[in-house]
């Protein structure tokens, strides 16, 4: 049986009143803290769209669970939409989805490897009941077989989802290769076994440990006034208190590749994939973006060089690129879907000469471009509340939000060559991870 | 943000200006008026790729090249109805992109080493498309309602990749032609200097031509079954079936009926967890991970569908269907709640103002609007019957258009182990 969550009055400070003090500033965000537990507040002013989207995300992922407990984050933000003690006592269904189903308003979630997210996007009006559901489901999430077994057949079924794409099964076994101690060797869904086997017991003792002001950021976007802000944090936020069982993550450093990996994948389909996984520096450090631009000039479009090579020729029907805002060194990857003229060596082979031919003169004018897509992507991005949101919560993840208004500088800072010896050093036969994805009859 | 329209010289123009905006977006739309053959189905493909492939001042890799340098993108896509453009760029930006995008239009190429090229990658796409389940079940939906001559009716993936091989630079060329002839569906973002610029430069191009009057569309009807149905497709290798579960919609957008039978539909399978379907078989039952309604290709002169899209494992299919099932006769038989009518009024109306947060958003919209034949006005009257609904309507045009005794079921994935246990509990229905 599993137990239900303690009662909530542990999670309350009577010592000190809650206040929000300011932080810093930089560009259009303020940054706040309640001194008593821990939490941190950005909060950006777009007045005139009677919009807002409100975002809180917990520093937990899929890196921090253990062997056994993949894909558990995934599961419990699954739970977090379940009724929390405060609905039980007032008899209604999840408050959370009682907020969409009555108001429309935006609701959803995701997990990722460094972080789990929720985010409701609506009319300023519902502020402050926004502001309530998410502080009731940080600390009062019940947690019982009966509000868990239908959930979990719901993730299984998403799993299977997945897992059927020729990609993603590829992705799933070369994470695994490429990661031998990093926590990254596993895909945030987590392995169908280990989902099979959990227990609530183990999503309570997930929930108790991270879910807490001080593992959390409140991002507040749109059309609502700092004092309004304010005021609807400290009465919902204010009295919870932190987690005493957080600890500081272990830093990990995957030990050195000493040579080429690869895995196959043998089903039966009409597809054939090959992918090329390369080892790519931690988001938003200069490395990362200098592997975005390479995997865009190598794959990102029709003008791209291998997309050239490869689709304008025949040889392949699609060549797509994967690359993850993840806080520590993680794999990006090249996917290749081979049309019926192709072979896996043949595709491996133009793609190293190809790398092995990149000049600065050939370099140039493809960074400019990226810089250039990169730039205007993110005005696209970032015009509405929910895309500005989306995409500061990467940089929150990566421990580094003021960088979310330094990505011009420094993509304009980076040079061909330094694009060169990127480009040489990861596709270096011995540091990737190549899978192949072999349909059968 | 703020919305104008206005129509000249064969252009109806739609303007979503938002100040201080630096995006500059926009789309064009032209009508194809060709007759529906496998080969222009194709030809439309080729030549929405062919577009870009090189003009007079342009070949395709110093095209590519030009609008990669600004960060600015054209895109080319083609249905069954329309040939569509559209472009994105920063105000800044924006001059040069409408001059690529000018000389494209005006001047294309459409070589013969292009045109090959283009089709081997059709062929190639084609092929791996055979492998889309969800895709299958769609066409084979569309299919079931449809006669031949029916412009959405669409054709095999082996009939279409036979017709490749035909296609030649003079058909290309004359399609071309002939989009001239059309009038064209422009809406266009950003700030109002940004958007008189896009329409005085996309006028212009279609000042090229001579203008014609716009012709009354021919008013299209469905095959609406009058029994439950079912077909699969046997894709053995993948995980899931995927569904399209359905019937045609009598209604054009203009039918007094139309709001009522969109506000039920949205109650039933509203995509998210307000709606019926997500909160029950998903929520609920665990029998899906996703199950969303559509209601599509219902414009003032075309009766659509209402379509169902969801997925279940070979071993929960049955169970899904079944309660998936349920839910439609629930919904036709008792019809929807007091409760229900406020939650869903209230829900819609956050959806028209969360479409005031972005502007890429309110130009899709809008656009959309523009190719069902809708006006502003006519949406402003629409907003305005969803306001005003009642229980009543609601579930009188439930009962008149959501028969459960009167389904398509069409199924791709791996079928062959459950094709009897289904053909069976269909038959019960």
């Amino acid at each position: 049986m599993s137990k239900k969550r303690e009662t909530n009055t542990n999670k309350f400070s009577t010592t000190k009143s809650p206040s929000l003090a300011k932080i810093r500033s930089y560009n259009e965000v303020t940054e706040y803290k309640i001194r008593t537990n821990g939490l941190t507040v950005l909060y950006v002013h777009k007045p005139g769209s009677s919009v807002v989207t409100s975002n809180i995300m917990y520093k937990v992922g899929s890196r921090d669970e253990k062997r056994g407990e993949t894909g558990i984050a995934h599961m419990l933000e699954h739970m977090v939409f379940k009724p929390t003690s405060h609905d039980v006592k007032r008899k209604t269904d999840s408050a959370a989805m009682v907020f969409e189903s009555e108001t429309g308003a935006i609701v959803n979630a995701n997990t990722w490897k460094d972080r789990t997210t929720y985010y409701f996007s609506y009319p300023s009006e519902h502020f402050d009941r926004a502001l309530r559901i998410e502080a009731e489901r940080m600390h009062g999430v019940i947690l019982t077989d009966k509000q868990f077994k239908p959930e979990r057949t719901n993730v299984l079924s998403e799993y299977d989802m997945y897992a059927g794409e020729e990609e993603f099964a590829l992705s799933v076994q070369m994470s695994n290769v490429a990661f031998q101690s990093h926590p990254y060797g596993h895909e945030t869904i987590g392995f169908r076994e280990d989902i099979e086997a959990y227990t609530t017991e183990m999503l309570q003792t997930f929930y108790e440990t991270y879910y807490a002001p001080n593992n959390a950021v409140l991002t507040v976007i749109g059309d609502v006034t700092e004092a309004i802000m304010k005021k609807a944090v400290l009465k919902h936020f204010g009295l919870l208190t932190p987690s005493l069982k957080l600890t500081p993550r272990i830093k990990i450093t995957e030990p050195k590749q000493e040579g080429l990996r690869t895995i196959t994948i043998k089903r039966k389909s009409s597809t054939n994939v090959y992918a090329l996984g390369i080892l790519n520096d931690g988001f938003p450090q200069k490395g990362w973006f200098e592997t975005m631009a390479i995997l865009d000039m190598l794959a990102g479009g029709t003008d791209s060089i291998l997309h050239k090579k490869l689709v304008d020729t025949g040889l392949a029907t699609q060549i797509q690129t994967s690359i993850e805002p993840l806080q520590d060194k993680n794999l990006a990857t090249i996917f290749v879907i081979l049309s019926t003229k192709a072979t896996n060596e043949k595709i491996h082979t133009i793609i190293q000469n190809t790398i092995k031919s990149l000049t600065l003169k050939i370099i140039k004018p493809y960074l400019k471009k990226t810089t250039a897509k990169a730039l205007v992507g993110e005005y696209t991005t970032r015009e509405s509340s929910l895309g500005y949101t989306a995409e500061l919560v990467e940089y929150i993840s990566a421990g580094a939000p003021e960088q979310f208004f330094a990505t011009e500088k420094l993509l304009t800072s980076i040079t061909p060559r330094d694009i060169l010896i990127r480009a040489k050093s990861v596709f270096d036969e011995s540091q990737i991870t190549i899978g192949y994805f072999i349909g059968t009859p | 943000m703020h919305t104008t329209s206005k129509q000249t010289n064969g252009v109806s123009a739609v303007r979503i200006i938002r100040d201080n905006e630096r995006l500059a977006v926009c789309k064009i739309s032209i009508p194809n008026k060709d007759a529906h053959s496998p080969k222009n189905d194709v030809l439309r493909t080729i030549y929405s790729e062919l577009l870009l492939s090189g003009s007079k001042d342009f070949s395709r890799e110093t095209l590519h090249d030009a609008l990669a340098k600004l960060g600015s993108e054209i895109c080319v896509h083609a249905d069954a109805k329309n040939i569509s453009i559209s472009l994105d760029a920063l105000d800044i930006t924006l001059t040069k992109t409408l001059k690529i995008l000018t000389n494209v239009i005006i001047f294309p190429t459409f070589k013969d080493s292009e045109l090959k090229q283009v089709k081997e990658h059709l062929i190639n796409s084609l092929v791996l498309e055979k492998e889309n389940a969800r895709s299958r079940a769609h066409q084979q939906f569309v299919s079931a309602l449809t006669s031949v001559d029916d412009f959405r009716h669409p054709f095999s993936i082996d009939t279409l990749i036979s017709e490749v091989a035909q296609i030649n630079r003079d058909d290309i060329k004359a399609f071309h032609t002939s989009l001239w002839r059309q009038n064209w569906l422009l809406t266009s973002g950003g700030t109002d200097k940004t958007c008189a610029t896009i329409e005085n430069i996309v006028i212009n191009i279609r000042r090229c031509d001579d203008t014609q009057v716009m012709e009354a569309p021919i008013k299209l009807t469905g095959l609406s079954v009058s029994r439950c149905t079912l077909s699969l497709i046997d894709i053995p290798h993948r995980q899931n079936i995927e569904f399209s579960i359905g019937n045609v919609l009598p209604l054009f957008r203009s039918d007094p009926d139309f709001p009522a039978f969109s506000f039920g539909f949205n109650v039933l399978a509203l995509p998210g967890f307000s709606g019926r379907l997500m909160s029950t078989v998903r929520a609920k039952e665990g029998l899906t991970y996703s199950i969303y309604g559509y209601i599509e290709s219902c414009t003032l002169s075309e009766q659509g569908f209402w379509r169902i899209v969801t997925f279940f494992s070979p071993k929960d299919v049955e169970k899904g269907i079944m309660s998936t099932t349920r839910e439609i006769t629930r919904m036709c038989e008792k019809g929807m709640s007091n409760d229900e009518l406020r939650r869903f009024k209230a829900i819609l109306h956050t959806r028209f103002v969360l479409a005031e947060d972005s502007l890429l958003k309110k130009v899709s919209e809008a656009h959309s609007l523009s190719l069902i034949g809708f006006s502003q006005q006519d949406f402003t009257k629409y907003k305005q019957d969803i306001e005003n609904m009642t229980v009543a309507k609601v579930n009188t045009a439930m009962k008149k258009y959501l028969s459960p005794k009167a389904i398509v079921f069409s199924g791709a994935g791996p079928t062959q182990s459950i094709t009897k246990v289904l053909k069976k509990a269909i038959s019960r229905i």
